[in-house]
């Protein structure tokens, strides 16, 4: 059965897992993500830290004994409308940039006269005012997608990513208007195994399925997750094309340009 | 009817024992079954045999899957059909769960779209929260009614109310599709369901409870749902109840004084707990009305990931893309194990699903091992286990997974048990147990239970301490169960409180009456009433707080002879005590902290240590005579992070090569242990 969301393709395609355990420092310098109902404190986050204790203490405590570190609070009433305003949309990945922009909204905002009540951060490295999500960093296929390339793009596509490897991992995602509407390992069994193996069959079997155009993606698996771990990887996507690491099923130029344009330029 | 049939027929009704307390997770519908699988029809191969397939070669022959009821109802292709097809014809066995449960990797978790489109059949939290900006926005004070809702992948949706009418219709008749669907296979291809069971949980209900209260103190706060259609029912049921004659007593005005707003508490968890264990019935019976050949198995599956108590946590963490919060997580489930429960015939047996939609597959490959691990020990110790996806679990190393699966092996064959030795019983079993319980918890650790069914009491002969929580309402019915475990030699502490009914304050005049009474105040005013070798108290319950409850608390363990097996001398580690029926231990020290954590494990007398992979081998026997134990009352250990130690203890005082001075002081056994959760990585000689 095809999933309309499978999330487990789509999560493993495009958060890969931590496989090691991350020691806690003795000195922890990290930001700290806190949830407070007026001034107490109920639930506070810290990458690889336990914050345990300080749940049900006063945010101001907090403030004073970690005041060397970065502190990002939230107003537990604004984070339940947000939760409850999130159910409306169709899935988790939606779901999830919506509460993120909502959070980073609050925090660009917290210094203005509307400023939302119980939200701070207090911070001088990360660049808020920019319209950069200060705390996290998605995925840059996801990113390309929804940023200006849907202007460029057309209004409905598709794209199919295989990472070959072993095994091979396969992805659909129907992409209209800049929003996923649709992601999954597509059922090809109806193709034949030998048809499955080539690309452009498989293309065109999506395309003529889902009557959109389908760019197909085909790379090999580390690549892939060497490009998902690194904070720019356009130049290497760029330097995979010229070298047929990356392999656009068709070769279309459009889509090969502004990979380019974002490789070479980083637009 | 003899004996043995009632015997055969009660073992076949809850599900045969505990044969799987590891269970994997493959969910047919995810797969593509529609082609091959059955010998009748294409030979080809298909996503799901070639998965089963795989299975079989990896020594797997049970599995478990999900059965969406949204997949139920537009299974056009039979996939299910097919499914249990091509298991039976691998000889696996398969555990169905057929009751609507949150983590599911289905859109809605299963529930169908229509059902969730009603927004007023939606649950609410307690106490019928409006969220404050629409207040604001509206200018009015009714506002959107804030909602419980589970954000797990694919969507995130707010929880329907299993009070909802139109909810329950739908959902009663897609039981009997069920009933009807397996009846058909059973009485058409008995094979394909010979090595079936129908897995039934409790479904939402523990779901019901504020994020915001949860997340302060795992499962704090009130339960419940409190949508319209809750406060419907609850006002019907509050009649028929009442309505009963034994609450008509002295006169029919009585009634009244139960009904009162005063009680609204007491009453409140009275109801949500009644209409759990009423949809557990009516679950029970509908799967079972055609199909009643089939062995059914009433669990309890806890999602932790699903838990509102780690929704704020879990919001954190996406937004920050960094880790799940483990420290979260493990005291969520240390909590969510205490809780026990009673479904339509037996003791649900307690299952901790890690779904990996949410903050579990964050995390470290070690940190996924320890709360897989603690998981297993907690529940599976109580006759349960855990249920992971199949991709989870063959990503973990061979190393922890022959370790785990040998774990399994010794709960399976009721090697490792986790003893109860207190329970606290309470109209509740989702809601927060109070300061009573908390201070229970603080003693007993993970030998104290919390349950809502004085059945479970008198089930678990090894309790040695039951206390009532002062919200229950004492009927006659059970005073006279309650008095009964203490004349069988138990410790029942009864609260005196207004909640007793006249007949039930007869009865227990009737079995006070006789008994010699001794009272004692430990800040905690109480009467002790002796029956050979139990004793009943009844404790005043103080309106002032904070109470002295430790001592109370304290004193009643004491009498029951309630203490820990060991101690640490670090309260960073934890320990789980599994009893091994011949008077040996197996004692697992976990670390959940990211550090490596040195300490000392304390026995109030010396015991002989040894390695607990001893235990392993076919003859324990001989696994045992080929480690050294050593002798003494303090060992040193070094326990490496997210690490669990694992440790053979023989409590005979008999032991051989005692060294009684060995290891007194700090350090000075050598003393090999076996690390699970790191394999040989951190196997260190302390």
């Amino acid at each position: 059965m095809e999933l309309t969301y499978d999330w487990r393709s789509f999560q493993s395609m495009f958060y890969p897992r931590r496989r090691s355990l991350v020691r806690q420092s003795a000195e922890p310098a990290g930001p700290v993500l806190v949830i407070r109902e007026e001034d107490v404190i109920i639930s506070a986050f810290a990458e690889s830290e336990d914050l345990s204790d300080w749940i049900g203490a006063r945010f101001e405590e907090m403030a004073a004994e970690l005041s060397h570190r970065e502190l990002v609070s939230f107003a537990r009433a604004d984070v339940d409308e947000w939760m409850v305003d999130m159910l409306g949309l169709p899935h988790f990945q939606d779901q999830m940039e919506f509460l993120r922009s909502k959070a980073e909204e609050a925090l660009a905002s917290k210094r203005g006269p509307n400023a939302p009540a119980g939200t701070m951060a207090r911070t001088d490295v990360h660049a808020v005012s920019n319209g950069r999500d200060p705390l996290y960093r998605p995925h840059f296929l996801l990113s390309a997608i929804q940023g200006w390339w849907k202007k460029v793009l057309p209004s409905a596509y598709g794209i199919f990513i295989r990472l070959e490897g072993q095994p091979s991992e396969d992805l659909f995602i129907l992409v209209r208007r800049g929003r996923l509407e649709l992601f999954h390992k597509s059922d090809l069994s109806s193709m034949g195994a030998e048809r499955c193996r080539q690309p452009e069959d498989v293309v065109k079997y999506l395309s003529e399925k889902h009557m959109v155009p389908v760019q197909g993606v085909f790379v090999a698996a580390r690549d892939w997750l060497d490009w998902s771990d690194s904070p720019n990887p356009w130049g290497k996507i760029a330097s995979g094309l010229q070298t047929d690491r990356v392999k656009l099923v068709p070769l279309r130029w459009d889509f090969l340009g502004l990979m380019t344009l974002r490789g070479v330029f980083g637009l | 009817m003899t004996p043995e049939i009632c015997r055969v027929i009660l073992h076949d009704m809850s599900g045969g024992g505990n044969p799987f307390p590891v269970q994997l997770l493959v969910n047919y519908w995810e797969l593509c079954p529609t082609v091959g699988g059955s010998a009748g029809l294409s030979r080809k191969n298909s996503a799901l045999t070639e998965r089963l397939d795989q299975l079989v070669r990896s020594g797997v022959r049970n599995i478990a899957s999900f059965v969406p009821w949204q997949a139920i109802e537009s299974d056009i292709s039979h996939m299910l059909t097919r499914f249990l097809q091509a298991t039976a014809e691998r000889d696996m066995s398969v555990s169905l769960i057929i009751t609507p449960e949150v983590g599911i990797h289905f859109l809605n978790s299963g529930i169908p779209k229509d059902v969730m489109l009603r927004k007023d059949d939606m649950a609410q939290p307690f106490p019928g929260k409006m969220l404050e900006s629409s207040r604001k926005q509206d200018g009015n004070s009714a506002g959107t009614p804030a909602r419980i809702s589970v954000n797990l992948p694919p969507n995130a949706f707010s929880l329907p109310s299993l009070f909802a009418p139109e909810f329950n219709k739908r959902y009663y008749s897609f039981l009997s599709r069920m009933d009807a669907l397996l009846a058909d296979l059973g009485r058409n291809q008995p094979n394909t369901v010979a090595r079936l069971t129908v897995s039934l949980s409790g479904s939402f209900w523990k779901y019901y409870r504020s994020q915001q209260l949860s997340s302060r103190n795992a499962f704090g706060g009130v339960a419940g749902d409190y949508c319209g259609s809750a406060a419907i029912a609850f006002r019907q049921r509050l009649e028929q109840f009442y309505g009963q004659r034994e609450f008509l007593d002295p006169n029919p005005l009585a009634a009244n004084r139960w009904k009162s707003r005063h009680f609204d508490e007491v009453n409140r968890r009275w109801f949500y707990q009644h209409s759990e264990d009423v949809f557990r019935n009516r679950t029970f019976q509908l799967v079972r009305k055609k199909a009643n050949f089939l062995k059914a198995r009433e669990i309890e599956l806890y999602t932790p990931e699903a838990d509102p108590g780690f929704c704020y946590s879990h919001f954190l963490h996406t937004l920050s893309g960094g880790n799940a919060d483990i420290s979260r997580l493990s005291a969520i489930i240390d909590q969510a194990a205490s809780r026990a429960t009673y479904g339509s015939t037996s003791v649900a047996a307690p299952f901790m699903h890690w779904s990996s939609l949410g903050g579990f597959r964050n995390l470290s490959d070690p940190e996924k091992q320890f709360l897989i691990l603690k998981s297993l020990l907690l529940m599976g110790g109580q006759g349960g286990g855990i249920l992971l996806d199949e991709s989870d679990w063959f990503s973990l190393s061979h190393a922890f997974r022959s370790r785990t699966d040998a774990i399994g092996k010794l709960i399976a064959a009721g090697q490792l048990k986790l003893r109860t030795k207190a329970i606290y019983l309470t109209p509740h079993v989702w809601s927060s147990g109070g300061v009573i319980w908390d201070e229970i918890f603080k003693h007993a650790g993970s030998s104290a239970r919390i349950s809502a069914s004085v059945e479970l009491a008198i089930r678990d002969g090894s309790a040695g301490v039951v206390i009532v929580d002062p919200a229950t309402i004492l009927t006659r019915e059970l005073v006279f169960k309650l008095s009964a475990l203490a004349r069988a030699g138990r410790i029942v502490a009864l609260p005196r409180t207004t909640l007793y009914t006249e007949a039930a304050r007869r009865e227990l005049e009737a079995v006070t009456g006789s008994t010699k009474r001794i009272d004692v105040d430990l800040g905690i005013p109480y009467h002790l009433h002796s029956f050979g070798e139990g004793k009943l108290v009844l404790f005043e319950v103080p309106d002032k707080t904070p109470a002295p409850w430790g001592a109370f608390v304290g004193s009643m363990l004491a009498l029951g002879e309630v203490e820990g097996y060991c101690r640490m001398s670090d309260s960073r580690l934890n320990v789980i005590p599994l009893e091994k029926p011949d008077a040996q231990l197996g004692i697992f020290i976990l670390n959940e902290t990211r550090r490596h954590v040195a300490a000392d494990i304390i026995f109030p007398n010396a015991v002989a240590v040894s390695d607990f992979a001893g235990w392993f081998s076919a003859d324990a026997a001989v696994g045992a005579a080929e480690t050294d134990p050593v002798v003494a009352n303090r060992f040193s250990l070094e326990a490496a992070p997210c690490g669990v130690l694992s440790l053979a203890v023989n409590t005979d005082r008999n032991a051989k090569r005692v060294q009684p001075e060995a290891g007194v002081a700090r350090g000075a056994p050598r003393l090999e242990q076996s690390v699970i959760t790191h394999g040989e990585a951190h196997g260190t000689d302390v």
